[in-house]
């Protein structure tokens, strides 16, 4: 969410040994954590001093290896390879994915360098984030949001949408302070299974697997229905929208009734804080961006604090400071549409910067995408499956390596102190971006910027999201709660040390550790009925791909969903997560698999 | 040479409020050359907690231990030393809490030592410090008797509370 830390150079503690060691420090004054950090966070000081840090630049050989090389032979590499590709098939041929560990600076001079070449494609690199926040600018609505965790404790009922403490375990803290040392406080969750929020949650709303989405619309119905609603401009629309729908038929697809919401409900009449929080990350539910605008939507029409868990750290600051330069423009392509058009040779050049789109990307749809790239040039603090792909590989510093600028979700900007110097050669992003100025400087440049952001008139946006959602609704693709026998949803399982952008996590070694792996997760019933237990193996078959996996039960599962991690490269594929072919969009929804136990091999 | 104080604060999981995140873990593990102290203790595959050391009065890993390399140290924290630790398991076996980690790190035992290096500068445990939802504290047992997280004599028995 954006947490602060203190990192102390030369400080290590007398185990980690002494010499220009640096030990972590939990930042009480902090805005958001105050003082904790979550598996993830901790991980910064190892991703530091870890063993295979970049410390030289790489570039691919005739004979296609990656070799080391100085950074002047690299440079010239990449800016020849660019050369080709700009002169071949035009700027607009040459697309930028920034990463979450960007400061607004490197960020700002991304920008700068897109606006050089003369290309409109630069966008952060989570496309699950663009999904997300499409959602929340098409539904039109515009929610007060929740700046400040005080807020979080001042409020006497919460919404939780999805699993909270896996995405944001920092939250933990306020939310739990307020649920327990001010007993009037509830904490509604909204998930399907008995996730890591959902058992803290009271009350909990449970709804089917992946419909989120319909139970806000139950919950949106409800609220405009009972007179609490506060009075917003588009009400009487929502409203009459609502009113052509069969809510019945939602209510029992979604499996929550109105009176889940009494609770809520109960605090708006007497005219209490309240505050809805989004964290439903990560595709784990059936319609991520139709959630999040509802979420939206219901929060402003109760007059509550909104906050949707998007990103990494600096996902708000790199977004505005995009938005400011103007891009994704017009014409720019978004951080999904850009990895299709890779994959449809639109895209020829690919700068990754401090982003692992080949390991992290839903459903491993960029791997097959990234050998058609002329040039894929990486910046990275250690190895990943992009660099591995790449024909150039900058070595870059990480947290406490360099100086800068960052603004977490909360909006709260925050300072980076430089405490060590990079590893070996390695440099910052923003040197990487400074030489590649200086190359490309004298190119004949489309120097016009970009138009500004295309954000449609918002009625019309708002009138594709309600169709949408209204096409959505009448579930007509799935029959009515019943469901092919040995068929199961598979959802995305989130784990505590890893997230979307797995690339940063992964190396290190508690993740490795602590992280589920690549197995499968069962509900009781399921393993039952497969006749196996944990440490079993199962094959699980996808539309499209196929697994061995091993199996490890989990009580709190409800009986038609199996949890996969999709960061291994065992399991991307199983997800189903594909571009849509005509949308170029990303197509999150869970995936139907079938799952068998694999015959015992000693009996 | 100046004396050690005694540090009769010991470390503390309110039930109510872990969220079983593992950041304590994570904590641990890279404050202690990558190896976590803290045991994951699983709860009928519903919930994960941390299981830590609770530098028991008389500690029964100490007296299990064949080598001496477990040890009631004068600041009053049970301490293990790596050279003398044969790995030989005893004292996984002895603790009565199960807060050995089973999966020794280098061949020896891997032991909670209430980062000490911090303690003693007037710190608190990294696990403490980082816990992302406030359910470790690091408390005198004595001093919180009475406090709204004390339920009779839990704290001091078992280094855990939970609400009545
Ligand atoms: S390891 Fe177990 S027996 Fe030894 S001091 Fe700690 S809690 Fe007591
Ligand atoms: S850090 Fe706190 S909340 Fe997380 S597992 Fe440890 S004790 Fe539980």
């Amino acid at each position: 969410m954006g947490c602060s830390m203190l990192l102390r150079a030369g400080a290590g503690a007398p185990y980690i040994g002494s010499g220009e060691v640096p030990d972590l420090d939990y930042d009480d004054e902090g805005r958001v954590n105050r003082g904790s950090l979550c598996g993830k966070g901790n991980m910064a000081l190892e991703l530091l001093t870890h063993p295979s840090r970049l410390e030289k630049p790489r570039v691919r050989s005739p004979e296609g290896e990656l070799v080391r090389a100085s950074w002047e032979v690299a440079m010239e590499d990449l800016v020849r390879r660019l050369r080709a590709v700009t002169e071949a098939h035009g700027p607009g041929s040459v697309g930028f994915l920034l990463g979450p560990t960007l400061t607004n600076e490197e960020a700002a001079k991304a920008a700068q360098l897109a606006r050089a070449i003369g290309t409109p494609h630069v966008d952060q690199s989570q496309p699950e984030d663009h999904v997300v926040l499409k959602g929340l600018s098409f539904c039109g609505a515009e929610p007060t949001p929740l700046t400040e965790v005080d807020q979080l404790e001042r409020a006497k009922a919460i919404l939780v949408v999805g699993d909270l403490f896996t995405l944001s375990p920092c939250m933990a803290k306020p939310v739990l302070q307020m649920r327990y040392d001010n007993r009037q406080n509830l904490v509604g969750t909204l998930g399907f299974w008995k996730s890591r929020t959902f058992l803290f949650g009271k009350p909990v709303l449970r709804c089917l697997a992946g419909r989120e989405a319909a139970a806000l619309t139950v919950m949106l119905h409800h609220c405009l229905e009972s007179g609490h609603a506060k009075d917003v401009p588009w009400a009487n629309e929502v409203r009459a929208f609502l009113k052509g729908l069969d809510i019945e038929k939602i209510e029992r697809l979604a499996g929550l009734s109105p009176s889940d919401m009494d609770w809520f409900a109960g605090a708006l009449e007497k005219g209490e804080e309240t505050a809805v929080l989004f964290a439903a990350g990560f595709a784990a539910t059936e319609r991520l961006d139709l959630a999040a605008g509802l979420s939206a939507l219901l929060a402003e029409v109760t007059g509550s604090r909104y906050l949707a868990m998007v990103g990494g750290a600096n996902a708000y600051g790199l977004r505005t400071t995009l938005a400011e330069a103007g891009f994704p423009g017009t014409e720019g392509l978004r951080s999904a549409e850009m990895l299709a058009a890779a994959g449809t040779g639109e895209i020829k050049a690919l700068f990754a910067l401090g982003c692992d789109p080949v390991g992290a990307y839903p459903g491993g749809v960029f791997e097959e995408a990234a050998p058609k790239l002329e040039l894929l040039a990486a910046t990275a603090p250690l190895g990943s499956a992009t660099m591995d792909a790449a024909h150039v590989v900058f070595p870059t510093g990480t947290w406490g390596e360099k100086t800068g600028t960052v603004v977490n979700s909360f909006g709260h900007e925050n300072e980076l102190v430089q405490v060590m110097p990079p590893p070996g050669t390695a440099r910052t992003d923003a040197d990487v971006l400074d030489l590649l100025l200086d190359a490309v400087g004298g190119q004949p440049a489309g120097t016009a910027p970009p138009e500004p952001m295309s954000v449609p008139a918002p009625a019309e946006a708002a009138a594709a999201f309600f169709a949408e959602l209204e096409l959505y609704l009448r579930f007509e693709d799935r029959e009515d709660g019943a469901r092919e026998m040995g068929t199961h949803w598979l959802f995305p399982e989130a784990s505590p040390g890893q997230s979307a952008d797995g690339w940063l996590t992964n190396p290190l070694s508690w993740p490795q550790h602590e992280s589920p792996g690549p197995g499968i997760a069962l509900s009781p019933a399921h393993a039952r009925e497969l006749g196996v237990k944990t440490g079993d193996r199962v094959r699980v078959r996808s539309r499209d791909a196929a697994a061995e996996l091993v199996v490890r039960i989990e009580q709190r599962l409800v009986e038609d969903v199996v949890l996969v991690a999709p960061y291994y490269p065992e399991t991307r594929r199983l997800t189903g997560w594909r571009l849509d072919g005509v949308l170029r969009d990303l197509d999150l929804r869970p995936e139907r698999v079938s799952v068998e136990a694999v015959g015992e091999v000693a009996r | 040479m100046s004396q050690a104080p005694v540090v009769t604060k010991r470390i503390v999981l309110d039930l109510d409020r872990c969220i079983g995140c593992r950041a304590c873990g994570a904590a641990c593990h890279i404050g202690h050359n990558n190896q976590s102290n803290l045991v994951p203790g699983r709860i009928a595959d519903v919930a994960i907690l941390p299981v830590h050391c609770r530098h028991c009065e008389h500690p029964a890993c100490a007296e299990a231990c064949p080598c001496g390399a477990l040890y009631k140290h004068e600041t009053g924290f049970v301490r293990r030393s790596e050279i003398l630790c044969i790995g030989c398991r005893s004292c996984e076996q002895a603790c009565p809490f199960g807060a050995i980690p089973s999966e020794f790190v280098r061949g020896v035992a891997p032991k909670c030592d209430l980062c000490i290096d911090r303690v003693l500068d007037g710190g608190i445990p990294r696990c403490v410090a980082t816990c992302t939802a406030g359910a470790l504290s690091f408390v005198d047992p004595e001093e919180s008797i009475g406090s709204p997280s004390y339920v009779g004599g839990r704290i001091q028995s078992r280094g855990m509370t939970r609400r009545p």
